[in-house]
């Protein structure tokens, strides 16, 4: 047996530690000034002001130092002064970062402190699912990942920003798997504030196992939420685990990805709901051009780090907060979601929360949305004309328990996206059709029956190296009669509400971007937002000027 | 070893059973058109309380609804509710033992029933008389029938209009009389007082009640002159904590409870172990061994309370009451 065990601890950082002498003191961080000239129009509101001017500076400077060749400590504080706040006044002085990560024997690496954290899609992953609209939109994509996304710690693998401790570790085998990669994290999630609160944890991890004779990798993953007993009054504890086992298998002309998991989920309510259910999901690669996929997630998935979307769908924005002549909450579009990062969410979220009917039914939790069981396929052809390439995809899938009726809910999506480069110029479009549908057995019930095209088109074109103009237009849009369910806390549909849906958000954007150093932007441009919802009208409009720089 | 991991997650996965019954409400109950598919009915034209029987009533909709039935006595004015969300209405949501929501009690009478709907403006109707009242599965102290029972000690003040008397005069509660108590006393709190020692009543220690603090409810049905909230009803309940036959007072439990009674008649139960001290109104330190011991009850008091600068007080009660295990139902 003892042959076969591991021959070795092994641990690569990057290369960072002992191979390349790097300075023990550093700075590091970025910096950013915006400014919003935005106009409000709403026929007949004779309340709200029309114009709100807003802008800020910011610095976030960042001390990273290395005491020895096995320790580094990130320190990092932010300095933001609002436009108009001179003398000291809107002013504000906030730590950003703390870390502390290091070799224990030159064998452990660990982490102390703020963690950005990932794992699999089905159980700590940052899903922003409406976000994807913004690859056709560069400048409003920049604006969500230069200022929310930045300022939430968004990062393009998906992960979370926490507070913690991690471990991670490798074995080298004789035989068998090659090596074992291993991951150990405990985050704590909420304080107790002193009893007011139940404090609470995620703790878990990763081990991989990679082969090297076989193309072959295999790996589970952990990941449990716990209410911390005796830090509150409160005898009804939250908990939630999630246990899934992933792997690839092939190379080259197929190549099979997988994962499959349980959760269980056990909420604060005085009937101790509890509530479990498996998934499953398994992607084949044929080539470089074509992708099948397909998964189930039972309606009683729940995984609070993967489901929770990055953003907020209930948030309020802060720009015209309140419109209209009785003094609504105005309610948030894609055009605040690029710009505010109030709207998006620090935390997990152990429930879902009421549907997001304006935007998304098919996905709106993600990949991980309970309650879907479908097929993907994914087609990018080899074109002759050079320059041009295409994208095609398309889903089918199906509720796997009837919402308020035993007859399925049924989804579907086809995306088209089509490039073109023309010398300076590139030509980008996309356009995705979104249907929704269920045929109702009782001629008193409604049909559900939505359909939601989104589109994109975006001309650029690159003056010189640090030049470029962008000119985009985006619409998104549902039409049809809905039924929105409600839940409860614990992820039980308490009662629907139809609705005929009726929305249409279209965002005409142009800018003017200038790029002297490698990760400098300065960008000008103008930005529209006419909402049209049910026949009432919204138009937000919007001049901008951002600089941003990471050094 | 290495492979129990993923071991282990298969069989969490193939272990899970799915619930595939649809979600959330039936949306033919949402969104269904509302008729009734059988009208309603009682289970018996007559029905006598007194034996133990019940009376229910059945109806069937065609969507889920919110429903009311209301069984109003044509000589008491009694009225019964009983509300459900349902399709059905059945033995099981639309029964009924004689009990009352609104007082007074039912009696020997007819009664109408009608069962209504939230949102939907169909009204169904029936009827059903009563051959017999139900009989109260409770220790009664005192009813007021005929004025106050002779085991009570009572003390009144010599105040102004002072009134601590039977009267039959409506709106009444149970039966056909209820006890009042009023009175203007500008020097004091107390108005009068009532005691009744467990020896006095019926000669058992602890009113023969259980030892069982959990299961015991104290209830009484009070009310309070229409235009005042001056009065309060003191309910003291003296325990012998050392068996000696006496209560000693500062040395043995008296566990209390205020009551400031409505204009209209209502029941007030309360259990047992839920009673506090109280002293000046406020709750205190047990006075005695700090147990709650319905066994030992020696006395209870009934104290009729006001602001000595508020004026007039007058405040009404009926059946006063022990129950096992529930509130009294009248």
């Amino acid at each position: 047996m003892k042959k076969i065990l591991f021959i070795a601890f092994i641990f690569c950082w990057a290369g960072v530690w002992a191979q390349t002498p790097l300075p023990k003191f550093s700075i590091n961080g970025g910096a950013r000034a915006v400014y919003f000239a935005d106009r409000l129009a709403i026929s007949g509101d004779t309340t709200t002001l029309p114009r709100e001017n807003s802008g800020h500076v910011l610095a976030d400077l960042g001390v990273n130092v290395r005491p020895n060749a096995a320790t580094e400590v990130q320190a990092m504080v932010r300095i933001r002064n609002d436009y108009g706040g001179f003398w000291g006044s809107g002013v504000s002085f906030d730590i950003r970062q703390l870390q502390v990560k290091g070799l224990i024997q030159n064998r452990f690496k660990y982490t102390v402190g703020d963690m950005d954290y990932a794992l699999t899609p089905f159980t700590m992953y940052r899903t922003a699912p409406l976000l994807d609209v913004l690859d056709g939109v560069p400048a409003l994509q920049l604006f969500q990942q230069q200022m929310a996304g930045y300022d939430v710690f968004m990062n393009q693998n998906g992960s979370w920003r926490t507070q913690g401790a991690s471990l991670d570790f490798g074995l080298l085998f004789r035989q068998g798997p090659a090596r074992m990669s291993n991951a150990l994290f405990a985050m704590r999630l909420r304080p107790s504030f002193g009893g007011a609160a139940t404090e609470q944890w995620a703790y878990g991890g990763r081990s991989e196992l990679q082969w090297d004779a076989t193309p072959l990798r295999l790996a589970g993953t952990l990941i449990a939420v716990r209410d911390m007993p005796g830090t509150s009054t409160q005898t009804n504890l939250y908990q939630s685990s999630v246990l899934t086992t992933d792997g690839d298998f092939g190379n080259g002309l197929l190549r099979l990805h997988w994962e499959a998991g349980s959760s269980l989920a056990r909420f604060a309510d005085t009937a101790f709901t509890q509530k479990t259910d498996f998934f499953y999901a398994l992607k084949l690669k044929v080539g470089k051009r074509w992708e099948l996929s397909y998964r189930e997630v039972g309606p009683d998935f729940f995984s609070p780090a993967a489901q929770t979307t990055a953003y907020n769908p209930a948030g309020i924005p802060r720009s015209f907060r309140t419109i209209g002549n009785d003094r609504q909450l105005r309610a948030a579009s894609i055009y605040d979601y690029s710009r505010e990062a109030g709207l998006y969410r620090a935390g997990w979220n152990t429930s879902l929360g009421n549907d997001q009917s304006n935007y998304l039914l098919l996905d709106p939790f993600g990949e991980a949305t309970p309650n879907r069981r479908g097929i993907t396929l994914a087609w990018e052809p080899e074109l002759q004309l050079k320059g041009l390439s295409l994208a095609v995809s398309t889903a089918l899938f199906s509720e796997i328990r009837g919402s308020g009726t035993n007859e399925l809910t049924r989804f579907s999506r086809a995306e088209i996206n089509l490039a073109y480069v023309f010398r300076k110029t590139d030509v980008k479009i996309m356009y995705r059709d979104q249907r929704t549908w269920r045929s109702s057995a009782n001629v008193e019930v409604p049909d559900f029956s939505v359909q939601q095209p989104w589109w994109t088109v975006n001309i650029g074109h690159q003056f010189s190296d640090i030049f470029r103009f962008d000119a985009s237009l985006l619409q998104v849009q549902s039409t049809g009669f809905v039924f929105d369910a409600i839940r409860n806390a614990q992820n039980e549909i308490i009662d629907f509400t139809g609705r005929t849906l009726n929305y249409r958000e279209l965002l005409p954007v142009a800018a003017i971007s200038y790029k002297a150093f490698g990760k400098s932007t300065l960008q000008l441009g103008i930005v529209a937002s006419a909402i049209n919802q049910s026949g009432a009208e919204l138009n937000l409009r919007s001049g901008f000027l951002a600089y941003f720089i990471q050094f | 070893m290495r492979h129990l991991f993923f071991t282990l997650t298969l069989l969490s996965i193939w272990s899970c059973q799915r619930d595939l019954d649809p979600a959330g409400p039936q949306l033919t109950d949402l969104y269904g058109n509302f008729r009734v598919l059988e009208p309603l009915t009682q289970s018996a034209p007559e029905i006598d309380f007194s034996t133990g029987q019940q009376a229910h009533f059945t109806a069937r909709l065609s969507i889920l609804a919110d429903w009311q039935i209301q069984i109003t006595g044509r000589t008491s004015g009694a009225v019964k509710r009983i509300i459900g969300r349902s399709r059905t209405i059945d033995i099981t949501n639309a029964s009924w033992a004689g009990e009352t929501t609104d007082f007074p009690t039912f009696r020997e009478e007819a009664c109408d029933v009608r069962l209504t709907f939230t949102g939907h403006t169909d009204t169904l109707r029936t009827a059903i008389t009563i051959t017999g009242i139900r009989i109260l599965d409770a220790t009664v102290l005192d009813d007021f029938e005929n004025g106050l029972r002779p085991e009570w000690t009572s003390f009144v003040q010599t105040g102004a209009d002072m009134k601590f008397v039977g009267v039959s005069t409506p709106p009444l509660a149970e039966g056909a009389q209820y006890y009042r108590m009023g009175g203007t006393v500008g020097w004091d709190w107390l108005k009068g007082l009532l005691g009744l020692t467990a020896s006095a009543f019926n000669s058992t220690n602890g009113f023969g009640l259980s030892a069982d603090a959990g299961s015991v409810y104290f209830n009484g049905i009070f009310r309070q002159k229409a235009g005042l909230n001056n009065g309060i009803v003191l309910l003291r309940f003296r325990e012998d904590d050392n068996g000696d036959g006496v209560h000693t007072d500062g040395g043995e439990d008296m566990w209390a409870i205020e009551i400031r009674p409505g204009i209209n008649w209502s029941l007030e139960s309360i259990k047992y172990i839920d009673l506090v001290t109280l002293v000046n109104g406020l709750p205190a330190g047990a006075l005695g061994n700090g147990v709650h011991e319905p066994q030992k009850l020696f006395q209870i008091d009934v104290l009729f309370l006001a602001n000595p600068t508020s004026g007039y007080a007058e405040c009404d009660m009926d059946l006063l009451a022990f129950s096992r295990n529930e509130p009294m139902k009248p």
